[in-house]
């Protein structure tokens, strides 16, 4: 005969929890109330997270299309000293050779232009309505595509560009100013002494919002009449989605590839890299917060268990007698804090999403809550509960069946 | 050489003096003694709870006292039941749950588990208490319960630590009668107590002093 007369000790799986369920079910409670402390932790962990998720979908919708999607190519004010032959200048085709640049969707050049001519409805007038200045811009035909001007009527056509045609458009707070509402009957204005068909109306426009409150001339037109009167030059970039910054690159180049200490770019901020700033800060700081709470609840379960190994010394001592291995009883104690932290977790994600929908509908912003959180959480609760059940479980697993009978 | 068991406090305590005695099946043993003399001490080493500090513990011819811890637990559930003082009940589940922890950790399925314990709770007399839970129970149910829970698993051997102990002299007889019971029908039992009146009930005594076991 041998030790094998002895068949082995087991315990079961669906025991194992049985058995730690009863246990916590028994703690009623105190069980309960170690729950909810990593409930709480959990749901400070859920709301946090959903909340930087949140926060960062808000962030990223600032960063809405047009602003992403456009570039602005100017004069560089400095490199007028330093470069003493010839003046900086955009040149003649600079809309064809930015359009030329792959990512490009529209692109013009605009310049003030007309600095002695006054616009006013009447040949001649030296006074405008109101007494100011109004600004008179010349623009190559892919100036407005690129700004997304809506118009009243047609834009500056190539064919007013090439001809010199003295044909204008008007932003809609001219057209307010001098009563124009149709175009219908061929309006003219004026600049100076000059008459200009007016050819439509700029309702809106997405950029470039002075153009409302100006007259905007063909590039050719102005070329003839106003030469070298110009002033600001600027030139308008409307890119594919993401290609501003390689076009914010490429720009200078294209426009005078001996020249490109000319231009100055004006790229939007990368939204990638701007974001990923606030997400960061965002994040460190809430997983911080989470990371503490959890930290707490795992401190929590860990006491109660503990609390509870020694209150149950006898219990122990009872199933030892009984066949269990120092395994089984450390299983059992693991297994009970482990399902008070799962428990925690799915409260906790119930609580957390709660929260930051209330956030969300108070901000009128739109929850975003990761589901991989949401699975998430009553495993990290579980997690958590595995951890702090490990030291009670050794202590519990440490206690002699003898010690634990002795009649108490 | 005898079983023997010395403590390692300091100074060491010699509790169980080397001793040999034998127990055979549907034996009906009583260990008496004042308090302290080492009879829980020596209850310990029969139920393979605590391990001899010396000497042999022969169960069917198999030395056991070099058993590992593991190897004691699979003994002890395979063959001995135990009874103690303090019933040791867990007391927020119903008095079947406590009898099925005796099979728990055996490959016993969860139905004949139950079958079983209800069975057991039959025979100490308990049917009727089967989903009660021992916080609503008087002692000698209790103590039956803890019975049930012992006698669940079929053991070779019952080992009782002062069962009577916390119970009223009346209550108490009727567990004596339930142990007299479980004898007749084949159950070797050695128990524990310092009561006369326990030990009256055995078919044989062993008494220990000091530390010193011999028959009576
Ligand atoms: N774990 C231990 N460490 C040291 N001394 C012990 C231990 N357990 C019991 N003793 C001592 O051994 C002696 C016998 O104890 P025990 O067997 O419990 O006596 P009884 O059950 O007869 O009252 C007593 O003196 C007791 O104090
Ligand atoms: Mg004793």
């Amino acid at each position: 005969m041998s030790k094998r007369q002895f068949e082995r000790s087991r315990l079961a799986w669906i025991d194992l929890i049985l058995q730690s369920a009863a246990a916590l079910k028994g703690r009623g409670g105190r069980a309960a109330l170690t729950a909810l402390g990593t409930a709480v932790g959990i749901a400070a962990f859920v709301t946090t997270s959903g909340y930087a998720a949140t926060a960062r979908a808000q962030v990223s919708d600032r960063f809405d299309a047009t602003r992403a999607t456009e570039v602005f190519v100017k004069l560089d004010p400095e490199a007028r000293t330093s470069t003493a032959s010839i003046a900086p200048h955009f040149p003649l085709d600079a809309q064809h050779r930015l359009e030329t640049l792959q990512g490009v969707q529209a692109a013009g050049l605009t310049w003030r232009t007309a600095s002695n001519a006054t616009v006013s409805n009447r040949p001649g007038s030296t006074q405008s309505t109101d007494g100011t200045k109004t600004p008179i811009l010349a623009a190559t035909p892919g100036a407005l595509v690129a700004m997304q001007a809506t118009i009243i009527g047609r834009s500056l056509e190539t064919y007013y560009d090439t001809h010199a045609e003295r044909v204008a458009l008007i932003g809609t707070g001219i057209a307010d100013q001098f009563h124009i509402t149709s175009i219908a009957l061929h309006p003219s204005i004026f600049l100076g002494t000059r008459s200009f068909t007016v050819i439509g109306i700029i309702q809106s426009t997405v950029r470039n919002a002075e153009v409302l409150g100006a007259v905007v001339i063909p590039a050719g037109t102005a070329a003839m009449i106003y030469p070298g009167d110009v002033q600001e030059p600027q030139a308008t970039i409307s890119v594919a989605p993401g290609a501003a910054a390689t076009i914010g690159a490429q720009a200078a180049a294209a426009l005078d590839p001996f020249h490109p200490q000319w231009f100055r770019t004006l790229v939007p901020p990368d939204p990638k890299t701007l974001r990923q700033n606030v997400e960061q800060d965002i994040q460190k700081l809430f997983f911080g917060l989470g990371l503490i709470a959890l930290i707490m609840s795992m401190i929590a379960i860990a006491n109660s268990s503990l609390v509870a190994v020694m209150e149950r010394t006898g219990e122990i001592g009872l199933r030892r007698a009984n066949g269990a291995r120092r395994s089984h009883i450390a299983r059992q104690i693991v297994t009970e804090s482990a399902m008070t932290g799962g428990v925690g977790g799915i409260a906790g994600a119930s609580i957390g999403v709660l929260a930051v929908s209330a956030i969300a509908i108070a901000q009128q912003w739109t929850a975003v809550i990761p589901p991989t959180l949401i699975t998430a959480a009553p495993a990290i609760g579980i997690g958590t509960g595995v951890v702090a059940g490990l030291y009670p479980a050794i202590r519990a697993a440490r206690i002699e069946p003898v010690e634990a009978l002795r009649s108490a | 050489m005898g079983l023997a068991r010395t403590y390692p406090s300091s100074p060491p305590v010699e509790a169980l003096q080397p001793c040999d005695l034998a127990v055979h099946e549907g034996d009906w043993l009583a260990i008496t003694g004042p308090s302290g003399s080492g009879k829980s001490t020596m209850l310990n080493q029969l139920g393979l709870l605590d391990r001899p500090s010396a000497g042999q513990l022969l169960i069917d011819g198999v030395d056991v006292s070099g058993f590992s811890d593991r190897d004691r637990t699979d003994a002890r559930a395979n063959a001995i039941g135990f009874v103690f003082q303090a019933f040791h009940l867990i007391t927020h589940i119903s008095a079947t749950d406590n009898v099925e922890i005796g099979l728990l950790y055996q490959r016993v399925n969860r139905k004949q588990r139950r079958q079983r314990a209800l069975a057991a709770l039959e025979a100490v007399g308990l049917s009727h208490r089967c989903d009660a839970k021992p916080s609503t129970m008087s002692g000698g149910e209790r103590q039956r319960v803890a019975i049930a829970r012992a006698l669940v698993r079929e053991p070779r051997v019952l080992l009782c630590d002062e069962p009577t102990g916390s119970l009223d002299s009346n209550t108490a007889l009727q567990i004596l009668d339930l142990l007299d019971e479980l004898n007749d029908a084949g159950l070797t039992i050695i128990v524990v107590t310092h009561d006369p009146v326990v030990a009256q009930r055995a078919r044989s005594r062993i008494e220990i002093r000091d530390g010193v076991a011999r028959y009576v």
